[in-house]
């Protein structure tokens, strides 16, 4: 019974690891950039959403109707004005140059150093009503927060949203044209930075998504983002670089094995076995769960 | 329509072509042979701004081009077929056409190009639902000349399209590029199958060494000894 607890736990803590990781995925499988700044913006957004709520009393489910927009913005505008002209510069048909790597690297450094700077180190907490409030469920043997639920139903709503425009819509077709061969999208009129941009804000943007959920349903401090940036790298590597549905794959097993194996050991030893399964699928199949054989 | 004035271009700073003037006048299929390394795929690759022009122009129907971003060219009218055909593997036939007539301009009229291309290639209309990646290599070219067409060219570039054919696709392929052009398309082909391109070809260009040095009809450069020798083995 209390493993059935830890499962269900460990579905929900899942749920919220796979959003987190959607918008890395995707930036990864159309651009071909792992993006080391994810987990900074992530905390950049949850710090808005705590602003927003501190001082505007705007929970961060609602808040996310103006956080998003300008995650999508701000990301389509980072890769238009100033990874571009790496890109551009590497004459990049190179898997991941070395340039923008090094820039998304920096990026996160400054972008955290800079939360530092703002918020301090002190950990917050917006004390929502999702944050608050409990669903009980089997008796109330099952008991999580109602924000936790809340990113778990998200975390299949934006999946959903993203396959959507990938696969049917006009759009979508571009973004696939441009992440399967780059100059055959451009010799069909494909504009590949103006595609590469919007696919950079999509991401950006589910990321903006994953932080309403976090800033409701943990502690807001500037180092969120090293603790889920690290682990959705992880997690999207593990479902597959690039696959959608890998990175929901991969945060439900990160879920269920820190859930369930705290269980049988301490939650630190637990991590240290989602790390070693990591490592194992690594080994054996290391396009990932889902990825595409290279 | 296109003038090619004193055209350098390379890779990296190694210059490969050396100055190549070429025309390809309206409704024409213009060709350009030569040998490996030749420099012929170099050339189209500056035309279509792929890579960047060092040196010399290119002009289309008046228009300066170097300089511009491959999609601005091929909006301009100019649409190229790659070598090694570049589809989109893991895309539906019809997604990749779609994605050939992605421009708003072409968007309007995709449904009724889309019938008569699947009339120039029916196989195409079997095919469409099938990811292009998984199409034999007849198949994928013809997927390659129709995404191409979808972007409604008046000049189509095709870049070896014979590559990796067997002798009879060869063949069929060479009756659609003549099919084409009596549409009113203008074609510059780049092949290494020196023969059967310049017996369809009104006007022809030998490169070698990324220098033009010989030009004339397609069928009277046919009758040169010395090119019947280089590259007829005859």
């Amino acid at each position: 019974m209390n493993i059935m607890m830890s499962v269900l736990h460990g579905l929900v803590l899942g749920g919220a690891y796979g959003l987190i990781a959607l918008g890395l995925s995707l930036i990864f499988g159309v651009i071909r950039i792992v993006n080391f700044a994810h987990g900074a913006f992530l905390a950049t957004s949850a710090y808005l959403y705590y602003v927003l709520f501190s001082s505007y009393g705007v929970d961060p489910f609602l808040g996310m109707i103006l956080v998003v927009p300008i995650f999508f913005i701000s990301g389509f505008l980072l890769q238009k004005v100033l990874i571009r002209p790496l890109l551009l510069r590497e004459n990049a048909s190179v898997l991941e140059p070395t340039s923008v790597m090094l820039f998304t690297i920096g990026l996160d450094y400054a972008m955290a150093n800079l939360l530092l700077m703002i918020f301090t180190s002190k950990y917050r907490t917006v004390n929502s009503w999702s944050y608050s409030n409990y669903l009980r469920l089997f008796n109330a043997t099952f008991v999580t927060q109602w924000s936790r639920v809340i990113s778990i139903i998200l975390a299949f709503v934006v999946a959903g949203i993203l396959s959507l425009i990938m696969h049917r819509t006009e759009l979508g077709k571009r973004i696939q044209a441009v992440s399967q061969n780059r100059d055959a999208a451009a010799l069909c009129g494909v504009d590949v930075h103006t595609t590469y941009g919007i696919a950079f804000g999509l991401g950006s943007a589910a990321v903006a998504i994953a932080g309403a959920c976090m800033a409701s349903f943990y502690l807001v401090s500037p180092s969120v983002g090293n603790v889920f940036g690290t682990k959705s790298f992880m997690i999207v590597v593990l479902g597959g670089l690039g696959s959608l549905p890998g990175a929901l794959l991969g945060g439900f097993i990160f879920g269920l094995i820190e859930s369930v194996g705290a269980q049988f050991m301490t939650s630190s030893m637990a991590n240290l076995l989602s790390f070693a399964v990591f490592l194992i699928v690594l080994v054996v199949k290391p396009e990932g769960l889902l990825g595409k054989k290279k | 329509m296109l003038k090619v004035k004193n055209l350098h271009a390379g890779y990296n700073g190694n210059e490969i072509v050396h100055g190549v003037n070429l025309t390809v006048p309206e409704n024409q299929i213009v060709a350009i042979v030569g040998g490996n390394g030749a420099g012929k795929s170099t050339l189209i690759k500056a035309i279509t701004g792929l890579i960047p022009v060092m040196a010399g122009t290119v002009e289309f129907n008046d228009v300066d081009l170097p300089g511009q971003t491959p999609n601005r060219i091929m909006q301009k009218g100019i649409c190229l077929v790659p070598e090694g055909r570049q589809l989109f593997p893991a895309m539906s036939v019809e997604d990749n056409l779609d994605v050939g007539s992605s421009t708003k301009e072409n968007r309007k009229n995709r449904n009724e190009n889309k019938e008569e291309i699947f009339q120039i290639f029916p196989k195409l209309l079997e095919r469409r639902k099938q990811l292009a990646g998984t199409l034999s290599g007849g198949e994928q070219q013809m997927v390659a000349m129709a995404r191409a067409l979808m972007g409604n060219p008046s000049l189509l570039v095709m870049d070896e399209p014979s590559w990796g054919l067997a002798p009879i696709l060869v063949t069929e392929m060479f009756d659609t590029i003549l099919k084409v052009r009596d549409r009113g398309t203008s074609i510059l082909i780049v092949e290494q199958n020196v023969g059967k391109t310049l017996s369809i070809a009104d006007w022809g260009y030998v490169i070698e060494n990324g220098e033009v040095v010989m030009e004339n009809k397609g069928n009277i450069l046919l009758q040169d000894d010395g090119l019947k020798k280089a590259y007829l083995g005859i």
